[in-house]
């Protein structure tokens, strides 16, 4: 188990203390790495972004201004080390599907869809849309950044993103449908 | 909950699922992190030279084969031979200042591959190569007029590599092994010196020179060994069976003028390399390598072959390189290298038949560019290196020295949160080397080398790699064919 205090552990990761970067990593590991597959294409990707993650905490770790916004930092650095991931594929910008998306369902049932999945499940449905809309999903969804800042970030049009949002969005939606759907045919034949 | 207005109540529910979403991390990755840690901690400064890739070699040689190829092809006067009185050796490559010229490109790789805490040298690379691990030896008999050179380069399995360089030459460039016939056929060592003998100017017969090398050192740099090793982003050996680079650099010499002084300029240089790793999907990748070399240009004062006195001849080229990287060994980087060579000249001193001192210096100033992570590499390196030849013909003995100064500037960018940071850093080192080369012309087309060397560096920055020993013996077969 690990006793330090958030403020031991930022001291002793400045000093390049073994017990104190352990600390850490048991600490957050596991937050850390719930970012990363989600930015990344496979688990495989997600380690390497993981790992680099980690090693860019440790090496700049003396930056932290506030020891309260540890986990927050952590967090930001992580994303950054995916958001720079994705630039060097430049995947994003390989296209947008030009398949016609219907957001026909009721706000309602996405409620309910949503509210029955568990985390896991949601990342599987978010692991289905294509990688250019799952990125702009994270990042606007889920980081909140603003089309502005995921242009930037991304090195793409403002107009990209939001198409890209709204493709993903839409694709989402229409795999919300396909659970009422599957739901309804269920109560149906009462299987 | 979400801050944002705009956002629906079922995709402010995902956000509070996705956010919070844990996943538990492979019990390997600690270890992995760890080892990392320990490796960059070693030391965070870093010297940039050629070398450091011939320490890859044994961790990654397809690595190291892009190396030599990048070093090759960044200026034709990096391996070529330009000595006037030496055009055959091939081995005294690497205790001049030659190599420490062409640097760009090996920045960017090692900042790629290789642990910043490695420190290199930036002269000598072919001394850098851990035991064991068979190494690349260069012919550089292509300093011949109205001629051109194809080379090509096999990479054997197990890491063994071999060259294997076909060069059409003019019989009358081509001197000291075809002198070396004929001081056989007279017995005498010292009449058979390649520079005073009458040539046989009028002969235009072309023919074939091929020399393979097969290389075995040992040496004191386990702890660079280990450092390597460490470190993750190092393409192990593992991860690279079976590839087949392919190398041809193909280039001419045009003479503007038979006489004295001549200029020579070189055709623009291509290159590529191309590998697959197989067994590895994670790892399958494309490596091209082009980078066209400007111009080169050389003046020269005296006739190397003109008979009788002393002799005393500068050497000065100019050259330009500028190449881009689609490099995709671990599929995540673009990179764009470019240097330029601001000073470069040679100066030989012939004073009798026999004895040959040159001095090579060298100023080399690159730049490289690394748009993924923003390094930018500055760096000059200052060479003087020396050989004495104590004795030619059939029997050869050289003596080589060689003092370099290296100076790297590093600074890198990177966005760790909102802001963007950047890191600077000055590193420095001296080396020197030493090296006794015996060579023996066996059969009339087939002369044996054996080089012991004796390599130290001296590093500034760090403490624990503060004076690095190598102690080596390289051994070589040079086949001729007339």
């Amino acid at each position: 188990m690990n006793y330090m205090t958030n403020a031991e552990i930022i001291k002793g990761c400045r000093h390049h203390r073994p017990e104190a970067q352990k600390a850490l990593y048991d600490t957050y590991a596991h937050r850390l790495m719930g970012i990363c597959v989600r930015y990344a294409r496979d688990r495989e990707e997600a380690k390497d972004i993981f790992q680099e993650a980690f090693m860019k905490i440790f090496k700049h770790i003396h930056q932290i201004r506030k020891i309260q916004s540890l986990e927050g930092w952590l967090k930001r650095v992580t994303i950054n080390v995916a958001i720079t991931y994705c630039n060097k594929h430049k995947v994003w910008q390989q296209f947008i599907s030009d398949e016609h998306l219907d957001d026909q369902g009721e706000v309602k049932d996405y409620l309910r869809v949503v509210n029955s999945l568990t985390s896991e499940d949601l990342l599987m449905l978010l692991e289905q849309l294509p990688y250019n809309y799952r990125t702009v999903f994270n990042l606007y969804v889920i980081e909140e950044y603003t089309h502005k800042e995921i242009a930037q970030a991304l090195s793409i049009s403002v107009s990209n993103s939001k198409m890209l949002l709204m493709r993903a969005k839409q694709k989402l939606m229409q795999l919300f449908n396909q659970i009422i759907e599957n739901d309804r045919y269920e109560q149906k034949t009462g299987s | 909950m979400s801050k944002r207005q705009d956002h629906k109540p079922w995709e402010a529910l995902v956000k509070e699922k996705l956010q919070g979403l844990e996943v538990t991390p492979e019990a390997t990755a600690w270890t992995n992190i760890a080892g990392q840690l320990s490796s960059h901690t070693l030391a965070t400064s870093i010297s940039s030279s050629v070398g450091i890739l011939y320490q890859a070699a044994t961790l990654s040689t397809t690595l190291a084969i892009c190396t030599f190829l990048t070093l090759y092809m960044s200026s034709p006067t990096l391996f070529s031979s330009k000595t006037i009185s030496d055009k055959d050796t091939t081995i005294t490559q690497g205790y001049t200042s030659k190599q420490s010229n062409r640097l760009p490109y090996f920045d960017s790789l090692i900042a790629k591959y290789l642990p910043s805490s490695i420190p290199t040298t930036t002269e000598d690379t072919s001394t850098q190569l851990p035991s064991n691990t068979p190494k690349i030896y260069i012919d550089d008999s292509t300093e011949k007029k109205d001629a051109y050179s194809i080379t090509s380069k096999i990479r054997l399995p197990e890491a063994s590599e071999m060259m294997v360089k076909p060069n059409v030459l003019e019989k009358t460039q081509d001197t000291l092994s075809q002198k070396n016939l004929i001081s056989d056929k007279k017995n005498t060592l010292l009449s058979s010196s390649p520079f005073y003998e009458e040539p046989s100017l009028e002969e235009d017969t072309k023919g074939y020179n091929h020399q393979v090398f097969v290389d075995s050192l040992s040496e004191e740099n386990d702890l660079l060994k280990k450092t390597a090793l460490q470190h993750p982003s190092v393409i192990t050996t593992d991860n690279l069976l079976p590839s087949f680079p392919i190398h041809f650099t193909p280039y001419a010499l045009i003479p503007l003028s038979e006489a004295s002084p001549y200029v020579v300029l070189d055709s623009l240089q291509h290159d590529s390399d191309a590998f697959a790793k197989i067994f590895q999907p994670a790892l399958w990748g494309f490596d091209f390598f082009a980078a066209p070399t400007a111009y080169r240009a050389e003046y020269q004062l005296d006739d190397p072959l003109a008979e009788g006195g002393e002799q005393l001849a500068v050497l000065s080229s100019w050259g330009s390189t500028i190449g881009v990287r689609v490099d995709k060994i671990t599929g995540k980087r673009v990179s764009l290298s470019g240097s330029a060579e601001v000073g470069h000249f040679r100066t030989e001193y012939n004073s009798e038949q026999t004895t040959v001192i040159q001095i090579d210096s060298a100023q080399f100033n690159s730049i490289t560019l690394n748009y993924n992570n923003q390094l930018r590499v500055m760096q000059i390196s200052l060479t003087m290196g020396g050989a004495y030849h104590l004795l030619q013909g059939t029997h050869q003995v050289k003596v080589y020295g060689g003092l370099g100064y290296h100076l790297s500037h590093w600074r890198e960018q990177e966005q760790i949160t909102e802001a963007i940071t950047s890191e600077s850093s000055h590193h420095s080192h001296f080396s020197g080397s030493f090296a006794l080369e015996v060579s023996r012309q066996l059969l009339p087309h087939i002369r044996l080398y054996a080089v012991p060397y004796y390599r130290r560096s001296f590093y500034t920055f760090s403490p624990e790699l503060a004076a690095l020993r190598e102690l080596g013996l390289r051994v070589g077969v040079g086949i001729n064919y007339f």
